[in-house]
């Protein structure tokens, strides 16, 4: 496994304050499109929010039913057609100290 | 001007006609944002009962609760009355282009506004007429093929105009307490859906987000995450047997809701059940009834029908509190009835500056280190505007000026 976060989903609260984070280390502003890690947001009745991040060789679905790491290519269980999906986005520079684990107020989110 | 997106969109549903304008620095400078930038704009659109939608400029960072947007309004009697909406209501219209929305005159069919990548359109709504909340928002999430899709939507209660509707965001209840939903819905509005995937350019970028992070832990650490109950034991220990998990808002390290599970065991994390119960988001309605004696289940069940017919969770409370019952066959009467309008209650001094900036007031309540120093130097490493200590107060509306002296 070369994933240089670990996640605890369960002490996620679904702020986002992590992907706006990385996106401000690429563009020096706020956005929710060009950060390696994003808040699943997509089953809002269900209250299944977590989070999904893209290493140079993985993608890593980190939601309250437990973290799985896909190796990239291989078929997703599913996947969101919503805005710019993880398989978009630019993979984890692993940057330390890492602005998504800074900017996480509950421990969801470490190196 | 840095932090703003410089574009205001108008909406005049009567022509079936939408503008974009751009934001000035004058105007900007002179209102902020906001609640201020609302009062403005509901002076120069006077005609056609207009209705503002708008974000501040910390709206959409990272300053801890950056998450609000404000709904504005003028009653017949001439004073404002503003709704605070957060969750990703805020941050997903910033992104999507625009500082803020003027919605104003009647729609002759039923339509919702589309709001993304700096675009708008008015969108036939027939199908969605008589549909709840839930379903309009799922209808809107699957027409645009993106279940991220923000909706602000209206229900059954707000279009037969009642003034006990309030417009719900996505499904859950929102702060509005002045009938937004029976207004917009009277104005053959069904929903206003946003999708923001923009950038907002910062003055000083570096020294912002510092400071924010910074800030970020400063909150988390003196007011860690509990839910809706917060430090209540007697509804900690009434909501116990359903709490699910807790939840914030965009940028906020609090996470001042729960989600409560009634139609599935609550420690089911994976995806099973589709509906398995309601986040809850109005913390005053739970306490009415649980006060009144009532019974957990069927008062989550009463405010989860609630929030589908677009109604505010608080009269509805109220009156099961009076009844003694939790039937939902209150709801019509609630309905029926109708409530005064009531703008932003019980906000401390600090707080109602967060309805400029765009700055969620609970948290500014709950957190003494965000103080109005903070929100300044924010604002100036921000955008580049600087102001002395006290004028963000002489820029609020009225009534939330009010509020401010009041607290």
């Amino acid at each position: 496994m070369s994933m240089h976060l670990q996640f605890e989903p369960l002490k996620c609260i679904g702020c986002g304050r992590c992907e706006v984070a990385c996106g401000h280390l690429r563009d020096e502003g706020y956005t929710v499109t060009s950060a390696s890690l994003m808040l699943y947001r997509a089953e809002e009745k269900k209250n299944f929010f977590g989070l999904l991040y893209k290493t140079q060789t993985e993608l890593v679905a980190a939601r309250p039913d437990g973290v799985r790491v896909n190796k990239q290519g291989e078929p997703q269980e599913e996947s969101s057609p919503g805005g710019k999906p993880i398989l978009l986005r630019p993979p984890c520079d692993e940057c330390d100290p890492a602005p998504c684990v800074r900017s996480c107020p509950t421990g969801a989110v470490t190196l | 001007m840095y932090l703003y997106n410089e574009k205001l969109l108008v909406v005049d549903l009567t022509a079936g006609t939408l503008q974009v304008q751009s934001l000035s620095d004058d105007l900007a400078e002179k209102t902020i944002g906001g609640a201020g930038l609302a009062a403005l704009l509901l002076e120069e659109h006077a005609e056609g009962d207009p209705v503002v939608f708008a974000t501040g400029p910390l709206t959409g960072t990272l300053f801890p609760g950056a998450a609000l947007a404000v709904l504005t309004r003028k009653l017949a009697s001439g004073a404002l009355v503003h709704a605070p909406l957060s969750l990703f209501m805020g941050s997903e219209l910033k992104y999507a282009g625009f500082d803020a929305v003027v919605i104003k005159g009647v729609s002759a069919r039923p339509v919702y506004l589309w709001v993304h990548d700096g675009l708008a359109s008015l969108e036939d709504a027939s199908t969605l007429v008589g549909l709840d909340t839930w379903e309009v928002s799922d209808a809107i999430k699957g027409d645009r093929g993106d279940n991220v899709v923000q909706v602000l939507a209206v229900g059954p209660a707000g279009e037969a105009g009642s003034s006990a509707a309030q417009l719900v965001a996505n499904y859950w209840a929102t702060g509005d307490r002045a009938g937004f939903g029976g207004i917009l819905g009277a104005k053959g509005l069904k929903a206003i859906a946003l999708r923001g995937l923009g950038l907002i350019d910062v003055e000083e970028p570096e020294e912002l987000f510092e400071r924010s992070l910074e800030l970020g832990m400063t909150a988390a650490g003196s007011a860690p995450a509990q839910g809706i109950a917060g430090e209540d034991s007697a509804l900690q220990a009434w909501l116990a047997p359903f709490i699910h998990r807790h939840r914030g808002c965009f940028s906020c390290p609090l996470a001042c809701f729960t989600y409560l599970k009634y139609d599935e065991d609550p420690a089911q994390m994976g995806p099973a059940a589709e509906e398995p119960g309601f986040l809850a988001t109005d913390r005053e309605a739970l306490e009415v009834l649980r006060v009144a004696g009532l019974e957990a289940e069927g008062s989550l069940r009463l405010l989860e029908a609630a929030s589908r017919r677009g109604l505010a969770p608080l009269p509805v409370a109220n009156l099961a509190a009076g009844r003694g019952s939790t039937d939902t066959s209150l709801l019509g009467e609630v309905e029926a009835a109708g409530q005064e309008p009531e703008g932003p209650v019980a906000l401390t001094e600090t707080g109602v500056l967060g309805y400029l900036l765009g700055v969620c007031p609970v948290v500014l309540a709950a957190e003494p280190a965000l103080s109005e120093e903070e929100l300044l130097e924010a604002l100036r490493m921000g955008s580049g505007l600087e102001l002395e200590p006290g004028a963000l107060a002489g820029l609020l509306p009225s009534g939330l000026l009010g509020l401010a002296r009041g607290a």
